[in-house]
């Protein structure tokens, strides 16, 4: 049987369980504020780096656009600057030659300077009844097979008839009259009315079906005419200077002037007989506009009197990949942070906690040991009084004393030391149950403190006629104990022996050494413990009832002491009993090195 | 004769030392406290003294405290002997400085073990 420490009943630390649970939940709330509250704050600048983002990218846009704008307008300027040198000729000379009409244009190197140049042409305006002059003067000039395309009656001609051609220098254009497409009728009756230089919607050439083209036409009028109103310019209209541009050369040179792989547009014919034609369209442009951070918006605009419409794209890219990433490190880092600061703030508000237990731990425990001490003051004190005068008495000092005085004294003495003696253990357990036995360990011989313990307990079992052996080995039996607390042990076991075992018995005390225990074997031939009783005997205030007990002083903490003492050391007892034959004591105390489970309870 | 100086606030104990003392063959003073032990122990030049602890206004530790400076000066030598019902550990290791005589739990002494341990440190 082996008896360990005696544990703490369990309903304080339930109670201390149930309180220590609210004030975590308390904690845990404030640790959750402050992370949701950091988190919150990351958020909200991650947030904001999102925005500036946008903005970085709105930014983009906007600078394209503008260098989108500024390129078309520059670019349309030179060619009305083309058209008006081309106009100045008719202001010389009415009647120019074809011939006369393409050195005129050969230094400008069109072809070169202007890759989307189709051609520039003059185009002769006639009303019906100056047709066949026209016609005359012109097969008289060297094109005798010139004939205006389509054929049939109308009432107004506009025949190509002059061509400086650059893309495709057939002269199919030749003779064709522009009147009869809807698209350049439109932008030549503007340009007739107006006077301006005029552009005209998507149309496609002749030499070149498939290509999105615009013309731009500048009106030359009739000399010596008035043109103060509309009507009197178109009644005065003599024929167009234009300028043939591939819309899709146009686009892609404008937007080679400024590259950017992050930058698309679709552009749109806003005139044209089917609204929105689309007439040019970047290859990135549908890639960009999926990307989810990417700026789309259309805008309307006018060159030269006509309507375009333009849906431009900039794709995130245009800012710089960590950049863009910028709000999601920045968020990562936010729930990063966001733990750490409440991981620190969680250990913070526990250390603390943890050392305001520990603080009124110690207050309470130095509250508790000042009360012991003073208790033990204040209930011996009396006790010390009645034990010196009943002893002066006994002991003669006040005079000579009959028989029956001296036994009335006795009992009196006697009952005072027993009074005392509880005392004393009452206070050994309450320091014990506070855990506030200090062990103060040496390596003593164990015979040594035997022999002792013999010799006092020998008066009173020579008393009761009882054997007392001591057997003890003559070398050396170290162990580390606290000498006086297993002082008290030995004395306990071998007192206990002594009051419980009748008159003329025998009391045997061995010692010795066993692999890494040292042995103690208190033995008597008294009345025995039953085997389901053996436990109880350990327990505080555990007395047997008995035919003994009742002649024997115990205040039934002895053997709980004494086990406890033994616990403390690391060690045990074991108990062998037989009722009726006797029992058997044994300390189980180590005395390996290590000294396992040997441990000062420190305050 | 020898002189004995009882230091004790409980006046029965006081008186009951004194009495056995006394009876004893010794000549004995008493004083309730510290402070009366401080007087006369300079007046009264005991060879023993006993020393409650636990006193008012002055105890045996401030006691101890104050003749130890003395006791460094040579200025007198007598023995104490403490008497406390303090618990041991305790009262063992607070007076450990303190060079005394002895220390001793008044519980357990009875009057016979009390006489003969003042005669020792008389003899002694």
């Amino acid at each position: 049987m082996k008896l360990r420490l005696w544990s703490e009943t369990s309903w304080r630390g339930t109670w201390a369980k149930a309180k220590a649970g609210a004030k975590v939940r308390t904690h845990a709330f404030v640790v959750l504020l402050v992370f949701l509250a950091t988190l919150a704050a990351f958020v909200y600048y991650a947030n904001s780096v999102r925005n500036s983002v946008h903005k970085d990218v709105d930014s983009a846009f906007q600078q394209q656009l503008r260098v989108l704008s500024t390129g078309t307008t520059s670019r349309l300027q030179l060619y009305e600057g083309i058209l008006r040198g081309g106009a100045g000729l008719f202001f010389v000379n009415k009647t120019l030659t074809q011939a006369n009409w393409t050195s005129y244009f050969r230094p400008y190197d069109i072809q070169s300077q202007f890759p989307d140049v189709e051609g520039i042409a003059f185009d002769r305006y006639l009303t019906t009844n100056e047709v066949s002059a026209f016609l005359q003067s012109i097969h008289e000039q060297g094109q005798p097979s010139f004939t205006i395309t389509p054929p049939g009656e109308r009432a107004v001609y506009v025949p190509t008839t002059y061509m400086a051609k650059y893309s495709s220098p057939n002269d199919k254009a030749s003779g064709y009259d522009g009147y009869t497409d809807p698209v350049r009728k439109a932008a030549m009756l503007e340009a007739a009315t107006s006077g301006n230089p005029t552009m005209s919607g998507q149309t496609r050439l002749r030499s070149a079906p498939n290509t999105p083209t615009f013309i731009m036409y500048l009106p030359v009028y009739a000399d010596s005419s008035s043109l103060d109103t509309p009507t009197e310019r178109q009644a005065a209209t003599y024929g167009f200077v234009s300028v043939a541009v591939n819309i899709h050369d146009f686009v892609t040179r404008l937007l080679k002037q400024n590259p950017n792989k992050n930058f698309g547009l679709k552009w749109y014919d806003a005139q044209s007989p089917r609204n929105n034609q689309l007439v040019y369209k970047s290859r990135n442009f549908d890639e960009l506009a999926k990307e989810s951070d990417s700026v789309i918006q259309t805008i309307p605009f006018t060159t030269y009197q006509h309507n375009w419409k333009v849906t431009a794209v900039v794709g995130p890219g245009v800012v710089p990949t960590a950049e863009r990433e910028r709000p999601f490190t920045t968020l990562a880092w936010g729930v990063l942070a966001s733990t750490a600061l409440a991981s620190v703030i969680w250990v913070l508000i526990s250390s603390r906690e943890f050392l305001l237990n520990r603080q009124k731990q110690l207050e309470v425990q130095t509250a508790k040991d000042d009360l012991l001490s003073l208790a033990s003051h204040q209930l011996r004190t009396p006790a010390t009084v009645v034990k010196q005068y009943v002893g002066m008495l006994l002991q003669g000092y006040g005079g000579k004393l009959t028989r029956g005085q001296t036994s009335m004294l006795k009992h009196a003495y006697d009952s005072n030391e027993r009074q005392l003696q509880i005392i004393n253990q009452l206070l050994y357990v309450a320091r014990l149950d506070a855990g506030r036995i200090i062990l103060h360990k040496e390596v003593i011989d164990i015979g040594n403190l035997l022999k002792q313990v013999c010799d006092e307990q020998r008066i009173e079992a020579s008393q009761r006629k009882q054997k007392l052996v001591c057997e003890i080995p003559e070398h050396e039996l170290a162990a580390e104990v606290d000498p006086q607390y297993f002082h008290m042990v030995l004395e306990n076991l071998v007192n206990n022996a002594v009051k419980y075992t009748p008159d003329k018995g025998t009391i045997t005390v061995r010692a010795r050494p066993s692999q890494d225990e040292m042995l103690v074997t208190v033995t008597d031939t008294g009345i025995g413990i039953d085997e389901d009783r053996q436990e109880m005997i350990f327990d505080k205030f555990t007395r047997l009832d008995n035919e003994l007990a009742a002649n024997t002083s115990g205040s039934g903490i002895g053997l709980y002491l004494t086990n406890q003492i033994v616990s403390l050391h690391g060690g045990y007892i074991e108990v062998k009993s037989r009722p009726g034959h006797g029992s058997s004591f044994t300390v189980h105390l180590p005395i390996n090195e290590s000294g396992e489970g040997i441990e000062e309870i420190s305050s | 004769m020898k002189r004995i100086l009882i230091i004790e606030d409980e006046l029965p104990l006081r008186e009951a030392f004194a009495l056995l003392l006394k009876a004893e063959g010794y000549e004995v003073e008493v004083a309730e406290n510290g402070r009366v032990g401080l007087d006369k122990v300079k007046v009264f030049q005991p060879d023993v003294v006993l020393l409650d602890l636990l006193m008012p206004i002055m105890n045996g530790m401030d006691f101890l405290k104050a003749e130890a400076k003395r006791r460094r000066q040579k200025a007198y030598s007598y023995k104490t002997l403490v008497l406390s019902n303090l618990s041991d550990p305790v009262t063992r290791e607070d007076v450990k400085d303190y060079r005394i005589a002895g220390v001793a739990m008044k519980a357990d002494l009875s009057p016979a073990e009390l006489a003969l341990a003042v005669k020792k440190l008389v003899n002694s």
